[in-house]
């Protein structure tokens, strides 16, 4: 099964209508005002993917109501939940309204450069891929979501296989009755291993823009999955190579030979992707891609310092630490331990990496392969 | 309501910096800030009783090369020590910054040396051009920035709020490593730093070792010298059109305010009526705004700012909208008779409000660290501006809505796309 773009747009309106008002408070000034009188309670919904699935995430935080004084606040929050999502209010003019929004909120995206080039890059590279949707589309695709459409994708909304999180110091017992009246599932909660797509190598002309910079793409198919063996090494890899300050890309292109801001390489791990991108200037596109190539070079001979490599780990190892006092990456974590049963506590993931060495990283440094090169922006 | 104090101890090391510890119990990482008073708007020190000027763009490139080791690169020795540095230059300020797990004491030691004893070499200065320069044409490439960095032009011309905090391309060609040796003894003190630490940690055993082996600089012959520069009496344009790699109309208003005031505190008592006023006619409890909305004048990305320093009083509102005039207009009506939207129960709504967002910036180290050290300067804390804000009455802030009014000095600026020009 693919991720339908349809299905995005959709999906798209639908949350913006859930956060906007609903039955209980059917303005959008009555629904607000109603938020900030308790203690500027947050609560919203965002559209994200995860494999090959939409994810809707209804995320509220409130203040402990023993700090205001107001003991009765979790209560209050849990309400309001309940209001947004067991009372959507659906009508033609908010409809049209999450449109002209949706709409002005892609337009403004086509005018960052990075976006752009982003758009060219994956449009070339993943169209084909089940776990690709195009951010921004036609606005007929927006046009062509109806009310009907909206109340289908609720019903489908209120039927998903549903997880709750809740991170914080509130007494875990109190609370969300409501989720118990929501009707039962019809399909549990479960995920195929991910998918493993085989890329073949574009050759992609650059895009002429009228900028100061290049904006530099290149992409490589890891062959690693997020459920691989070799996944830690993978991640030292890519820390190694591009993952912050001490990475290889950092010091040869920015501190060596000063020629970008900002230069690095990520992993698109669900896409089994490794992408390395900077921003140059376009007199320096030759030595800027001599560079990587020598940068992966030394990675598969293992021609770089055991200093380089224990810092990479390290630096890996302190990002997961620190993380443990994060509400984001917590609560992610939650989400992983149930989608995919990576454990919560991160003990096992830090020992692991802790014994990655360099044989680890030459493995994974030949099976990289290159899929596509690609430049945006200014030319010679 | 409960206190909302943290736990905090107040130092001072070597009777000369200031050091102070929020306690975190329970939170694993530790995060430090040392900060200095200067930005991209200070452009003068005092030598021998002259006055010496330095181009815009220097604070921020000393920051960068603070980062040098006789040409090698300090963040290694941070990373060795399983911290995570940074630093980042304001207007008003430049911040060093890192958060870690563990080696506080070690950590802090790097961070104090990195910013009073930086090694960086005339070499470094020359190849740091290459890098600073990108950055500041990654910033060409945004039609946004452009459209930002004319309002503040225009509204600014002859004032360095004026200049770019990076300068320009000139600026950064021309500096040199004298210049920014000079720059860092006059400001880089320990007496006019603050340094902010935050998480679970041993403070006493912290301040005892920093008090027994900490080498902070000697007193230098040269005085940092406070932000100058005189405001345009009056403004050559009140709206520019200007053409950008845009799909639609985005519409941005400066409002400055030229104001003076007795004191910090007279100030942010100012400052905090007209953040309410500005809250109560423009956040998304505002019937104006739901009424903008369902006009098709603006959509929810309206935004607005507000920045208030002794040097510099601007309001900013922002929209993306298909009709500019329409626009401007409906703000000047609702500001000319804001009318109901000052009602006494919005005021209290907006009350609990910003008690609320309060406590959300109480949840990060670095929310923790950043909202402390904001107001260190005028001898306040934000547990000051939040009993402040609690004494704010309507009547306040009905004032400050119309001192605002009596005197703004307001431009438009409309970024369109390039192909309407």
């Amino acid at each position: 099964m693919a991720l339908d773009p349809k299905q995005m747009v959709t999906y798209r309106l639908m949350a913006g209508m859930l956060s906007v008002k609903n039955q209980k408070y059917p303005t959008q000034t009555a629904w607000n005002n109603h938020l900030e009188g308790l203690y500027h309670l947050q609560i919203g919904t965002s559209l994200s993917t995860f494999q090959d699935r939409y994810e809707l995430t209804v995320r509220m935080r409130h203040v402990p109501g023993e700090m205001v004084q107001s003991p009765d606040l979790l209560d209050q929050a849990l309400e309001a939940l309940d209001a947004l999502v067991m009372h959507p209010r659906f009508d033609e003019k908010s409809l049209a309204q999450e449109k002209r929004f949706l709409k002005d909120e892609w337009a403004t995206k086509k005018a960052s450069k990075g976006f752009q080039a982003i758009r060219h890059l994956t449009e070339a590279m993943l169209l084909d891929h089940p776990y690709y949707v195009p951010q921004v589309q036609d606005d007929a695709a927006i046009d062509a979501v109806t009310l009907p459409v909206i109340k289908d994708a609720y019903a489908r909304f209120m039927d998903a296989p549903r997880v709750l999180i809740r991170l914080g110091q509130s007494d875990p017992s109190a609370g969300p009755d409501f989720l118990k009246r929501l009707q039962k599932p019809t399909t549990p909660l479960a995920f195929e291993p991910p998918y493993r797509h085989t890329y073949k190598s574009v050759s992609m002309a650059p895009v002429k823009d009228a900028m100061k910079q290049t904006l530099m793409y290149d992409m490589y198919e890891t062959h690693v999955m997020r459920d691989d063996e070799e996944y830690e090494a993978l991640m030292v890899f890519n820390q190694l190579l591009g993952g912050d300050s001490e990475s290889m890309l950092f010091k040869t292109i920015r501190e060596t030979h000063n020629m970008a801001y900002s230069v690095g390489s990520m992993l698109l791990s669900q896409y089994g992707l490794l992408l390395i991108n900077g921003a140059i200037s376009p007199a320096n596109q030759t030595a800027y891609l001599n560079e990587i190539q020598t940068n992966l070079s030394a990675l598969k001979t293992g021609d770089y310092s055991d200093e380089a490599l224990a810092l990479a780990k390290k630096s890996q190892i302190e990002t997961i630490k620190r993380n443990h006092d994060a509400k984001g990456a917590l609560t992610r974590r939650a989400f992983y331990h149930v989608y995919a049963n990576e454990p919560f506590t991160k003990d096992e993931l830090i020992r692991r990496l802790g014994a990655i060495d360099k044989a680890a990283i030459t493995r994974i440094a030949e099976r990289l392969s290159p899929v596509t090169s690609f430049q945006y922006g200014a030319t010679l | 309501m409960k206190s909302l104090k943290l736990n905090e101890t107040i130092v001072m090391i070597q009777n000369r910096l200031k050091l102070i510890y929020i306690q975190r119990p329970g939170y694993l990482k530790k995060y430090a800030m040392i900060t200095f008073p200067i930005g991209g708007l200070h452009r003068a020190y005092e030598k021998a009783g002259e006055k010496v000027y330095f181009p815009s763009g220097a604070a921020h490139f000393l920051e960068h090369k603070c980062f040098e080791d006789d040409g090698e690169e300090l963040t290694a020795v941070f990373a060795q020590q399983g911290a995570n540095v940074n630093a980042f230059t304001s207007q008003f300020q430049t911040s060093y910054l890192f958060e870690a797990t563990d080696e506080l004491t070690s950590n802090i030691q790097s961070l104090l040396d990195l910013v009073f004893f930086p090694k960086f070499t005339e070499t470094g200065v020359e190849e740091e051009k290459g890098i600073i320069t990108e950055e500041w044409a990654s910033s060409q490439d945004n039609p946004f920035y452009q459209q930002y960095h004319t309002l503040l032009e225009t509204l600014y011309e002859t004032h360095p709020f004026a200049s770019d905090i990076i300068g320009d391309e000139k600026n950064i060609q021309a500096m040199d490593y004298p210049t920014l040796k000079a720059i860092h003894e006059a400001f880089y003190q320990p007496e006019v730093a603050t340094l902010i630490i935050s998480g679970d940690g041993d403070i006493e055993s912290l301040v005892k070792t920093l008090n027994e082996t900490l080498v902070l600089p000697e007193k230098t012959a040269l005085n940092p010298l406070p932000i100058e520069g005189a405001l345009p009496p009056s403004l050559k344009e009140t709206k520019l059109r200007i053409p950008g790699d845009v799909y639609a109309d985005y519409w941005l208003r400066g409002i400055r305010l030229d104001l003076d005031f007795e004191d910090a505190k007279a100030r942010y008592a100012f400052y905090l009526a007209l953040e309410v006023g500005l809250d109560m006619l423009f956040d998304r409890t505002s019937p104006w705004v739901e009424s903008m909305q369902e006009k098709g004048l603006i959509n929810d990305g309206f935004d607005y700012d507000l920045t208030l320093y002794p040097e510099v009083a601007l309001v900013i509102l922002s929209a993306q909208t298909p009709d500019d005039h329409a626009t401007e207009e409906a703000f000047d009506a609702l500001l000319n008779a804001p009318g109901a939207l000052l009602n006494p129960e919005r005021f209290e709504t907006q009350k609990k409000a910003n008690i609320g967002a309060f406590i959300y910036g109480l949840d990060s180290l670095e929310g923790t660290v950043r909202n402390r050290s904001r107001y260190v300067s005028d001898g306040l804390t934000h547990y000051d501006l939040l009993d402040m804000q609690m004494e704010l009455t309507l009547e306040d802030v009905t004032h400050a809505l119309s001192a605002m009014k009596a005197s703004m000095r307001a431009l438009d600026v409309v970024l369109i796309p390039r192909k309407d020009t």
